[in-house]
């Protein structure tokens, strides 16, 4: 498979964000720009797979109301400080009243899903 | 933000991922919206917490609840993960303690209960839609319900019997 460069897992991961934080589909978005794209193809750029091209970004940023720059600007890539749970674990220790293997094991696993979802 | 999009935000989950019958699967639409769903046991008097870091969210379900309660916490995080809700001081980590008993308190203009009411009734919208409340009710009879019907009811939607009993009180059905 070809090297495809981290922004557009970047650009992709904030899509997928932005997308479903608004209850909708990978289908419905790609039915609202024109061309409409397939879900399949929605499905690829999320996942960095393809690269997306700049009039799709554009009409991507209108129709999710989200400014273009949210999606490119150079701010730290999320992933790049997800490999740590410490810093979660204090901040779940806290809000609960619960023992410190618990608070480890919930950090453990935020870290796996985190490392499995991107 | 207000109670009406809160169910309005619900109707179009619904919609959307075609649900058609009940009960809703909920952990299959947290999962569709990228949310991880994690049961854990989570002290005295938490129901459940919603945790958002680096962009991702993720639900944490207190293990010691029963089901039907458990579905209605996953409901309400889901809420306040659609509704964009900000916690105080943007902490990644929001708990939920008792909200039901809330629900329909006196304070429902303060900021944080406002969160709260919406996330219930986006909660109740989502495990409850008026469609699949028509088509069951079709099967078990004409109104005035009675309380087996309301019993039934929160059987097939798989909620408890309180969260049914004031949905179909906010739908003037019962």
């Amino acid at each position: 498979m070809p090297v495809i460069e981290p922004i557009y897992c970047t650009v992709g991961r904030r899509i997928q964000e932005m997308r479903a934080s608004r209850g909708m589909t990978q289908e419905l978005l790609g039915r609202s720009l024109m061309p409409p794209m397939t879900r399949a193809s929605v499905a690829n750029i999320e996942s960095g797979k393809q690269r997306i091209l700049l009039h799709t970004l554009l009409q991507i940023s209108g129709v999710l109301n989200v400014p273009i720059n949210e999606f490119i600007s150079a701010q730290a890539d999320p992933a790049q400080n997800q490999n740590s749970g410490s810093d979660l674990e204090h901040e779940l220790a806290k809000e609960l009243d619960v023992p410190k293997r618990v608070l480890k094991r919930l950090a453990n696993k935020f870290v796996e899903a985190q490392n499995r979802n991107s | 933000m207000s109670v009406q999009t809160a169910r309005l935000q619900a109707d179009r989950l619904i919609d959307s991922y075609h649900v058609e019958r009940a009960p809703v699967d909920v952990l299959s639409l947290a999962r569709q919206l990228g949310l991880s769903v994690i049961f854990e046991n989570l002290g005295e008097g938490v129901s459940g917490l919603l945790v958002t870091r680096a962009g991702r969210g993720f639900i944490v379900v207190q293990k010691q609840e029963k089901p039907a309660r458990q579905r209605f916490t996953i409901a309400h995080e889901i809420g306040h993960y659609v509704l964009r809700h900000q916690f105080d001081n943007g902490r990644p980590v929001h708990v939920d303690r008792g909200y039901l008993i809330s629900q329909r308190g006196p304070r429902s203009t303060t900021g944080l209960d406002a969160k709260e009411i919406e996330a219930n009734q986006f909660a109740a919208t989502l495990l409850m839609p008026v469609r699949l409340l028509k088509t069951a009710l079709s099967k078990l009879g004409d109104p005035p319900l009675s309380d087996g019907v309301v019993t039934e009811l929160a059987k097939i939607f798989q909620v408890s019997e309180q969260p049914m009993t004031i949905r179909l009180t906010s739908l003037g059905w019962l």
